[in-house]
């Protein structure tokens, strides 16, 4: 009964406007990207690169027309950006006319991550958790403290889990068990002898999702709830992974400081798709049993101890890359939920659109052993 | 400003009551009940009229009425449309008990009998209200030749239907949630079957619909736009009747009688589609086909939804009646798998999805001396869906068998005591009170997931292989809602009538409590005796809210309080109109209408029930809305031509600017059912006792939605990969605004006939022909962007085009029906 048909487009054709796109990092040069849009009929149009537009980047006020690098298709300035700097991007092209942005250079979290490892020792209640899978796991818990004496205008923040290996959860605990799901790469249940090296080294973006992450509010009050908001030992506050980045608002600010507690697990062998898979510590991946008996039986393993490595990403933010961000995470979600409303990403560029934005980032290593031990 | 104007129109309720000139002398009370003379049901909203003094009233929603009036003659008319006009003089010298049955003009002429209430029309102080019979109703084209009660309100002024094919009303630029609907006076929180394709109200078993859009009186309150009042029909005293009706989509089958004659009687109203029974019979069919096979596969796959409507109302004397009133309904989804693949194993899988009301009450009416009437009701009323999914593996060597089930449900249950009071203290008063309060239980959500798999050894020893147990959810929670309020219909002057009343409701959850002040006024200015100019002011809280952010009515939505995050919501709407009589023939009003709303929720830019474990808190942001417009209605109320015509001009936008809850970057825009023009012409035309014909026929400027009209890439461009997998598109869309493009323009015609012929046993048959979409206009159900690929020349090449989904073009559609 019902049909589905081509429709004119009778409403007005917008124009192209011009694409600014510069993510500064403090400590590094600044490149800008200079782009037009295309019209959402014309998707064959590739030539939307602009080469012959003209950069203007100012530091604090000096300013400097930049350079086309045509191998990375940027405008590159060999400034380095430092924090506290304040950063304008002026662009104007013959045909899609003028456009600008600006940024601020946030502080940079200087020491206020450190990292412990604690063995947590398993479950504590196995009514959560299958057998099959409980008494194969030992789990730890990484503790992340984050401290920080930042100037009031750096409020906002991302923490970036990375790790090598192929799988991984992380959970929020509570006094009964826990809470959250597992979290696997998206082709790490496709392993083949191919792609195994491939596969081995790819890199999981654990990304921590908040409950809270209104941008701006000066209120002691609700800066205490959000720091218990932020609570993820919390029930409610569960840690279903590949959602949110975690963005913190006025979290740490005023010396504030926030242990947040990550519970990393590591299961072998486990159960995924009706297959069975262990962990192959020479490769930092799960092997599917089925297919490589020839590997031994995987209890073998659980003796095994090996190497677990995590970096762990802290960033402050501009506010400007916090709203982009944020938004840009609202239009995934939009492409995974067909009933949602369609999101605008943020842009900070007048004239155009884009955006010119600013991080700080510090990168902390996490080198630990693990050990298996069966939960009898 | 709202509170001072609260205020301020508090003390000017009270100023005028205080002020009113004491304009009764000797005044003597006439009361009773306004009846169908053959039936005994109860007349809503007859007019009864004193041709000596020109006083009259209207009979309320249960039939009653009460006038005072100079001792002496007294010559009453009492006027229900499609009944004989009934006059009766008499001399008062006494308080007078006077029942007024009325008999019926014409019993089979339904096409005919069209309401025309003397308080919603020139003379009465009502406004922004419409009263539409349900033969009226019945006599609307509608899809699948199903009669829709919600379906024709949408025809009216100032509503509008939404997506295409669905129930919801978008009164005045408010969202479907704001709508309370009540049956027999008890809300229905879920008012769709089949994801809103129809109605839950079976029009066999409704008596009366009211719909008010603004200036609501101040009984009513709960929801920001519109009241729409349903009043199931309370069965015949003396004789048994019943109707059969059977269509393309469901059966219908009401009756009604006495159970004790002139004493009580019952009405009682079933209907089912029958959608599931052919998927079952094509299942058996298929399974059928596998020959040898077929004993190794048995199951059923189905979809129906059904209604049932019980009324029960006894008469004890003319003082007291007693009504017990029940409608459930419910949508099942379902199917059922067992799977025997060999000897020794077999599998079990079922599924349900089950969702619906309950609602029931019982009503105890009163006559306390001649001048006031008391309705006393306990009711209850609940909403709730579950879903439940269980797996069966058995292996009968290994004696071990594996059990999963998963369970998810949601709901809102509602108990409430409630009493109202009708006193006619003089002619000149026309006044109500009352109060109520409810218990309020939200379970918003609640998932379980439970499997077990466990062996049986030797000796009967079960041993335990896994378990796992899981309980996800938010915490059910309880809320106490008290309404309070008091009206007062108030002749002024003979050209003036003011109806003024206040109403309170208090809202406690979660250790806090809301409360909001109401005032609402209305007045009337006669200009000649068939013209008048209407004004009215009305204040509305809203404490619960449905999350939903789609078109579709689905049974996942959810029902949720108001909390310490999410605030009531607020309106305040303002209308202005003139009325105007032509010779009995014709009502014409223009009215024009202006709102506001506060605290208004809409779920989050890329968010909705799909997205995340978040508490449902955190995925809505807060906003303002206000509207704006003009309706237009020319209304025939008599005659073998009936129907009305009606224009509407309106504008809805909507502010979501708060910090962290900004939507469209903080800016104003379009709400998505921002329709700037409507037409609708509806027209039942009864060509002979044996033949009538019905039209409707609608326009209406396109819904808004968001396009992204432009692409560019993102700033790191390795997410355009990463996300898309794509090197050749562009990942990010650009809108330079929310709900940026609209739709094109929708219209359609429907058309429908009606043949009934009389056999000699007093049994008419009708067979009703109808087409929906008769020209075949292909109205987009959705547009959207689909990108694809093709060929040019080797090379693969992305191409994006605008589509648009049409769900339903022309259906004719036949039904047949029974009535004796």
């Amino acid at each position: 009964m019902a049909c589905e048909n081509d429709i004119e487009f009778s409403g007005e054709e917008s124009r192209p406007m011009l694409v600014i796109n510069s993510i500064v990092h403090a400590g590094h040069p600044i490149d800008v990207r200079v782009s037009r849009s295309i019209f959402f009929l014309d998707v064959t149009t590739t030539e939307y690169i602009l080469h012959d537009a003209t950069v203007n980047v100012s530091i604090n006020g000096e300013s400097t027309i930049l350079p086309y690098d045509a191998d990375t298709q940027n405008y590159h300035d060999e400034r380095i950006a430092h924090e506290g700097d304040h950063i304008v991007v002026t662009t104007s092209h013959p045909t899609y006319g003028k456009a600008t942005g600006e940024t601020t250079v946030p502080h940079m979290p200087k020491n206020i991550v450190t990292t412990t490892v604690t063995r947590y020792g398993g479950w504590k209640d196995t009514s959560y958790v299958p057998d099959f899978v409980a008494h194969a796991r030992t789990d730890s818990v990484l503790h992340v403290s984050i401290r920080c004496d930042l100037p009031e205008d750096s409020h906002t923040y991302r923490l970036v889990m990375e790790s090598p290996m192929s799988y991984f959860t992380v959970h929020g605990l509570d006094d009964t068990g826990y809470y959250g799901l597992e979290y696997y790469v998206p082709d790490g249940d496709d392993y083949n002898e191919e792609s195994d090296e491939l596969l081995a080294i790819s890199t999981l973006r654990y990304t921590v999702p908040t409950t809270t992450r209104t941008l701006i509010s000066m209120e002691e009050d609700y800066v205490d709830e959000l720091i218990d908001n932020l609570d993820i030992t919390d029930d409610d506050t569960p840690m279903v992974g590949g959602q949110d980045y975690l963005f913190t608002d006025e979290l740490l600010q005023n010396s504030a400081s926030k242990t947040l507690d990550f519970n990393v697990m590591l299961s072998t062998p486990i159960w995924w798709g009706g297959a069975e898979y262990y962990y192959d510590p020479s490769k930092h991946f799960f092997i599917d049993y089925g297919d490589n008996r020839d590997c031994g039986n995987p209890w073998d393993y659980l003796s095994n101890d090996f190497l677990c490595h995590f970096e762990i990403e802290f960033s402050t933010l501009s506010k400007e890359y916090y709203k982009y961000q944020k938004s840009f995470l609202d239009y995934e979600n939009k492409e995974i939920d067909i009933f949602s409303e369609p999101v605008q990403i943020y842009s900070n560029i007048q004239g155009g659109t884009g955006i010119v934005a600013a991080l700080a980032t510090q990168t902390t290593e996490c080198n630990y052993r693990y050990s298996f031990t069966i939960n009898p | 400003m709202n509170r001072s104007l609260n205020i301020l129109l508090t003390a000017a309720v009270t100023c005028v009551w205080i002020a009113l000139p004491a304009r009764g002398q000797q005044r003597l009370t006439v009361s009773g009940y306004v009846t169908d003379g053959g039936s005994s049901e109860t007349l809503v909203s007859a007019t009864v009229l004193d041709l000596k003094s020109g006083l009259g009233t209207v009979t309320n929603e249960y039939g009653f009425y009460s006038l005072s009036l100079p001792a002496g003659d007294v010559e009453l008319v009492t006027r229900y449309v499609g009944y004989r006009t009934r006059t009766d003089a008499f001399r008062l010298t006494a308080d007078t008990l006077l029942a007024l049955p009325l008999g019926s003009m014409m019993a089979l002429d339904e096409v005919e009998i069209v309401g025309n209430r003397l308080d919603l029309g020139a003379t009465g102080s009502q406004m922004s209200a419409i009263d539409i019979p349900i033969e009226q109703i019945k006599a609307v084209p509608t899809m699948f030749g199903e009669t829709d009660v919600l379906k024709a309100l949408q025809l009216l002024p100032g509503v509008q239907a939404g997506t295409e094919g669905t129930a919801g009303l978008y009164v005045r630029g408010g969202a479907p949630d704001e709508n309370l609907l009540l049956i027999d006076g008890v809300p229905v929180y879920n008012v769709n079957h089949m994801c809103g394709l129809f109605s839950v109200f079976n029009p066999d078993a409704i008596k009366n619909v009211t719909l008010y859009k603004g200036s609501f009186p101040a009984h009513y309150s709960g929801r920001l736009s519109s009241i729409v009042d349903v009043r199931m029909k309370d069965g015949d005293m003396y004789g048994y009747h019943g109707n059969f009706s059977i269509g393309a989509v469901s059966s219908k089958l009401n009756f009604e009688g006495p159970l004790w004659k002139g004493k009580t009687s019952f009405n009682i109203s079933a209907r089912r589609t029958y959608s599931d029974v052919i998927t079952n019979a094509v299942m058996l069919y298929i399974m059928s086909t596998e020959g040898s096979e077929s004993d190794k596969l048995k199951g059923s796959i189905g979809y129906y939804f059904d209604d049932l409507n019980v009324k029960v109302n006894h008469k004890f004397n003319d003082q007291d009646r007693l009504y017990l009133s029940l409608y459930t309904g419910a949508d099942d989804i379902y199917f059922s798998l067992k799977e025997k693949e060999a000897r020794d194993y077999r599998q079990t899988d079922r599924f349900s999805w089950k969702w619906g009301n309950l609602v029931a009450a019982a009503r105890w009416n009163h006559v306390i001396g001649q001048k006031m009437f008391m309705d006393v009701s306990a009711n209850y009323t609940q909403y709730k869906h579950d879903m439940g999914l269980t797996v069966l593996e058995e292996e009968f060597e290994e004696k071990s068998t594996f059990t999963m089930g998963l369970d998810m449900n949601s709901g809102i249950f509602d108990e409430t005591l409630r009493a109202d009071f009708h006193w006619n203290p003089t002619p000149l008063h026309e006044v109500r009170f009352g109060t109520s309060g409810t218990h309020h239980l939200f379970k918003p959500d609640f998932m379980a997931f439970d499997m077990e798999a466990k062996q049986e050894h030797a000796l009967g020893k079960v041993e335990m292989l896994d378990t796992l147990h899981m309980k996800y959810g938010s915490a059910s929670t309880d809320a106490f809602e008290s309404q309070t309020y008091i009206e007062d219909n108030m002749t002024l002057w003979d050209v003036v009538k003011v109806n003024v009343g206040l109403s309170s409701a208090l809202f406690h959850v979660d250790g806090r409590a809301y409360f909001s002040p109401e005032p609402r006024v209305s007045g009337r200015v006669m200009l000649t005796d068939d013209w008048s100019v209407k004004a009215g002011y009305a204040y509305m809280t809203q404490y619960v809210h449905l999350l939903s952010n789609n078109s579709l009515s689905l049974p996942t939505d959810l029902w949720v309080p108001v909390t310490g995050k999410i605030a009531p919501e607020h309106s305040s709407q303002w209308a202005v109109g003139t009325f105007y009589t032509l010779d009995d023939l014709c009502d014409l009003s223009l009215e024009g209408y202006y709102k506001t709303q506060t605290n208004l929720l809409e779920y989050k830019e890329g968010v909705a029930f799909l997205t995340g474990s978040t508490d449902w808190q955190d995925k809505v942001a807060m906003g303002r809305g206000w509207s704006y417009g003009v309706e237009l209605m020319a209304q025939r109320s008599v005659g073998k031509l009936n129907g009305w015509v009606a224009y509407t001009w309106s504008r809805t936008r909507r502010l979501f600017d708060r910090p962290g809850m900004e939507l469209n970057g903080g800016r104003p825009y379009n709400a998505k059912y921002d329709r700037r023009h409507e037409v609708d012409i509806t027209g039942n035309y009864r060509v002979s006792d044996r033949f009538d014909l019905g039209i409707t026929w609608l326009y209406a400027t396109g819904n808004c939605g968001t396009l992204y009209k432009q692409y560019y890439e993102p700033a790191e461009q390795e997410l355009n990969e990463y996300y898309y997998g794509l090197t050749d598109i562009l990942a990010l869309g650009y809108a330079e605004s929310r709900n940026n493009f609209r739709l094109p323009a929708y219209h359609r015609l429907d058309v429908s006939a009606n043949f009934h012929k009389q056999w000699r046993n007093g049994i008419t048959r009708t067979w009703n022909v109808s087409c929906y979409n008769a020209y075949n206009q292909m109205n987009p159900f959705l547009v959207f962007t689909y990108t694809g690929y093709r060929y040019q020349g080797d090379e693969m090449v992305a191409t994006r085009s605008l589509k648009k989904f049409t769900l339903f073009p022309i259906i004719p559609s036949v039904s047949f029906s029974l009535s004796w």
